[in-house]
């Protein structure tokens, strides 16, 4: 037996764990004490480690056989079969038919035919290759990953008002705040530990909290005021808090002046949004804005904390915006307990975005079209950039639907699943000339791939994570991977060598001294350290920083803080007679994202095996739906078919649904209209029809349990 | 820059007796936890120390000591030293209350642990407690409802630790202490089976159990450990 100190696979909360690992297998998983979680784990992280000796891994590389069935949109494997549509191949000649079809469709084509996803499970150095690889390989800037479905909104909002795009205070700094104002965010199910420091703090410090969210949930018991907002109100919600603050005179006016600008024309624009004109919008009485605008404007210390209900709109970074306008009206940031905190999905979101994984920045958020940055990365990569920005996760599958892109690297993601309106991604994933999908299952995405490569688990390789609060950790290799399975690192640097890079990194600590060169921000942290202490927090500059974990407190890292008064901007789909309902999307305590891992967990999977919304029980009691049955839902897009259950959280009128059922996929349901700047899709909110009855998938999940019981609602 | 605070050397303000030395401790320290710096591990079942939020509660009374001058005995997860006072850890009284409240709660579980090191075994080895001479109390039946986490009262010795780590560390308010004497039991909500419970199955309450009344459902007990994470007891 022994025992391997890492860091958990699932949530930005970035739990240590300690894996007790005998004859190359998990036996049980513990908390560990790192400075996020202190021991504490969730349901995912103790419990729902085994997805990676699921008889589904992927463990030979797979090419597309040539009598395969067309490529399609509809077209729907088993996973446990893949040799129906591919064959197995060496690595060998997997890598040079992913490779070569790469190089021959960027010679034909130019640099723009290629596109690349990276990936926000994978580690810094997985990522900073990756980005590298298309940056100097494919020739473009044309490399996204999910935080475009996930926190966009907030990085251009935090960007453009503070010039970082990063969280100024640790989650766990809640137990210093006498105020927590949690916006669109629902911790208790996606953000475990993290929720737990907020409990902690209101039921020993007396924290209260206040939380904006059209749905309830577990922390609401313990708020001092929920405001359960109409569905896709955020700007109204926040300019009446602001408009609020503004008139009463709850401003810090020595902040105010001192580190902000753009105040007076902030001032002349929010006139128009009192609390008594907004509360008809936002659903929420004007008494109670005012209430909670005094509650947050006079604290001693306030913290917001916001999730994807804030940014996965089609005014994402509008909504960010006013949170970023509230917080500098007030001066409630960078003192202890007060700040800014967009909490962060996956392990390594944060750690991705610090690496550059996004089309229009280099690694460090430094723009790909400022000439001394490209400059100064042209001399670190010895090759020449380009300086346009690339296309954005949604605007790749148009762009291959418009034959201007013909090859795609798909490294860890499942856009299949995941991307707003995901039908027309999966059109855009089938209509591709070449597509190499590189993940640890047969996803839906790589239904419709000419080859996959078999990538390592989280568990079968080293490297370092990023959480929410900024913590850089090690996630150290527990096990050898199983079978040809290669770890992600040798496979990048391995397509890069068949792209004509020439590429001699020895492992992760290698990748790590140059990204240490490409991050100012991280130019302090080395890997011995790492090794060490587990964990260091950036910003950390120079050797023996011991980092900050708060920021902003002297400054802003554009210099002032800049004011962006945000007008209402309507949807273009409000709920009609048509599609009455607002149908919101979200996760599960159980399931992670596109369900690939989590519904191949045993436990996970026996606790919620089947696709399941979530209605209010007046809804149901009106329509005659018994909770439990089978209810179709239907959108201008599609239409999917799942068991309802009565939640009193959800409001009358909504719909509520996670996205992890590939049987019943929620996101072909989603509206695909994106915010104009962060290219975020509103993935939260359009309308839909609900009719009782339908006809669920006869076979859900993966055959994770030996055997199944009855459908558990 | 500002120092960390583990670089800041604490002052021990304290000076007391522990078993015949000289020793002292932090003005927040408890007499077990500075008789832990000073080498000396006083048994204890209901206190799993270096967890944040886990207090201790002095349930259990397997960590009595006796402090010269007070009629009781004090459980020392609990008790603050306080200037010159004495305190014997060791002596035949302390240790006999020890040995005594081990052999009861050796009455009350089965032979066989849930897991491999059960901390109430562990701690009547270490006193050479022998095979109780109290009659057993007849066993609940288990609760195997939860996938994850598998509930056998029958070895549970009512610490509340499990209660502590389910509504004080996490928060999660499932696990409560019902009912009074002899019928004194923890509870999941109102006396649900697990698996019905509103449990998140966080396993705060499995880490937190001394004995494997709460362990992993589907694991071989050889290979479960009670309080496994447990970061820097030094002891054995």
């Amino acid at each position: 037996m022994k025992q391997v100190t890492t860091v958990c696979p699932y949530c930005g909360v970035g739990c240590r764990v300690k894996l007790n690992v005998r004859d190359n297998d998990i036996v049980a998983v513990n908390g560990a004490n790192g400075p996020a979680n202190e021991g504490r784990l969730c349901v995912k992280g103790r419990y729902g480690f085994d997805y990676y000796r699921h008889p589904n891994r992927l463990t030979k590389p797979l090419i597309r056989r040539k009598d395969a069935p067309p490529k399609s949109a509809d077209l729907m494997l088993d996973p446990a079969n893949p040799l129906e549509v591919f064959r197995e191949a060496s690595w060998d000649e997997a890598l040079d038919f992913a490779g070569g079809g790469l190089k021959r469709i960027r010679d034909q084509y130019g640099p723009k035919s290629l596109v690349a996803l990276g990936c926000a499970k994978g580690s810094n150095e997985e990522a900073y290759l990756v980005q590298k690889l298309v940056r100097t390989g494919f020739g473009s800037n044309n490399i996204d990953h999910c935080t475009r479905l996930c926190h966009a909104g907030s990085v251009v909002a935090l960007m453009q008002c503070l010039g970082s795009g990063a969280v100024s205070l640790p989650v766990r700094d809640v137990m210093k705040a006498e105020m927590i104002l949690l916006i669109g965010a629902n911790p208790a199910i996606n953000h475990p530990v993290a929720a737990s420091w907020m409990k902690n703090a209101i039921d020993q410090n007396g924290t209260k909290l206040i939380i904006a969210d059209p749905r309830l949930q577990d922390l609401s018991r313990r708020a001092f005021m929920h405001l359960q907002s109409t569905p896709d109100t955020d700007v109204a919600l926040l300019n009446a808090m602001i408009y609020t603050i503004i008139d009463e005179g709850l401003t810090n006016d020595a902040f105010i002046r001192d580190r902000t600008e753009g105040f007076d024309e902030l001032k002349r624009h929010i006139q128009a949004y009192s609390p008594e004109a907004m509360a008809p919008i936002c659903g929420i009485p004007a008494e109670d804005l005012k209430k909670a605008a005094r509650t947050y404007a006079k604290s001693r210390a306030s913290m917001i904390i916001w999730g994807m209900g804030s940014s996965q709109s089609q005014h994402g970074s509008d909504n960010v915006r006013c949170i970023i306008a509230l917080a500098l009206l007030t001066g409630q940031v960078g003192h202890p307990g007060a700040g800014l905190h967009p909490i962060r999905g996956q392990n390594n979101v944060q750690g991705a975005s610090d690496m550059g994984l996004m089309p229009s920045r280099f690694p460090d958020y430094k723009s790909v079209e400022d000439p001394g940055q490209r400059s100064r990365f042209e001399k670190l990569w010895g090759c020449k950039l380009d300086p346009k920005k690339g296309l954005t996760s949604m605007e790749m599958m148009d762009e291959i639907l418009a034959d201007h892109v013909q090859g795609m690297y798909i490294m860890g993601e499942n856009p299949a699943m995941s991307d707003a309106n995901a039908y027309h991604a999966r059109m855009g994933i089938a209509h591709l000339q070449h597509l190499v999908v590189q993940d640890i299952f047969l996803t839906e995405t790589a239904y419709n791939a000419d080859v996959v490569l078999p990538a390592s688990t989280y568990f079968e390789k080293t490297g370092t994570y990023t959480n929410t609060d900024r913590w850089v950790q090690m996630g150290r290799q527990a096990m050898d991977p199983p079978g040809e399975v290669r770890q992600d690192l040798w496979i990048i640097q391995e397509l890069a060598r068949r792209v004509g890079l020439d590429w001699n990194y020895a492992g992760p600590a290698d990748v790590f001294a140059e990204i240490r060169q490409a991050s100012a921000n991280m130019a302090g942290i080395t890997w011995e350290r790492l090794e060490r202490e587990g964990s260091v927090v950036w910003p950390c500059r120079h050797e023996g920083d011991p980092g900050d974990a708060v920021t902003f407190i002297d400054d802003f890292p554009r210099g002032k803080g800049l004011f962006v008064p945000c007008e209402i901007v309507e949807p273009d789909e409000r709920p009609d007679e048509e599609y009455p309902f607002v149908l919101l999307t979200g996760r599960l305590l159980e399931h992670w994202h596109t369900g690939s891992m989590t519904r191949r967990s045993r436990v996970l999977d026996a606790i919620e095996p089947d696709p399941v919304c979530y209605m209010c029980p007046h809804d149901l009691q009106e329509m005659g739906i018994t909770a439990g049955d089978p209810v179709t839902l239907e959108t201008r897009r599609n239409t999917i078919v799942a068991y309802v259950r009565a939640d009193s959280k959800v409001a009358k009128g909504n719909v509520f649904m996670a996205f992890c059922y590939y049987e019943a996929a929620v996101n072909l349901l989603t509206n695909p209209t994106l915010d104009p700047e962060a290219k975020i899709p509103g993935l939260k909110y359009c309308g839909v029809r609900v009719k009782a009855g339908g006809v669920p998938a006869s076979r859900t999940g993966f055959d994770t349990q030996a055997t199944r019981g009855e459908a558990v609602v | 820059m500002a120092a960390q605070p583990q670089d800041v050397q604490r002052a021990e303000t304290v000076r007391f007796t522990l078993d015949g030395q000289q020793v002292g401790a932090y003005s927040d320290e408890t007499i077990w936890e500075a008789a832990r710096r000073h080498g000396v591990v006083i048994p204890h079942l209901c206190y799993k120390p270096d967890q944040v939020g886990l207090r201790p509660v002095g349930n259990c009374r397997v960590c009595m000591c006796e402090i010269e001058g007070e009629r009781q005995l004090q459980p020392s997860c609990w008790r603050k030293p306080s200037e010159g006072m004495k305190v014997s850890s060791r002596n035949e009284r302390a240790v006999h209350a020890q040995k005594m409240v081990l052999e009861l709660l050796e009455a009350d579980v089965p032979d066989e642990s849930y897991v491999a090191d059960s901390r109430l075994d562990h701690w009547a080895r270490q006193l050479a407690v022998g095979k109780p001479r109290f009659s057993r109390r007849e066993e609940p039946q288990p609760d195997l409802s939860h996938p994850a986490i598998a509930v056998n009262l029958g070895a549970c010795i009512q610490c509340t630790l499990c209660v502590r780590a389910c509504r004080e560390v996490q928060g999660n308010d499932v696990i409560g202490y019902a009912l009074r004497g002899g019928d004194s039991h923890i509870m999941f909500d109102m006396d649900d089976p697990m698996g019905e419970s509103t449990c998140v199955g966080c396993g705060e309450c499995v880490a937190a159990c001394p004995t494997g009344a709460l362990s992993i459902a589907g694991v071989d007990p050889q290979q479960q450990w009670a309080w496994q994470g447990q970061e820097s007891e030094v002891e054995e």
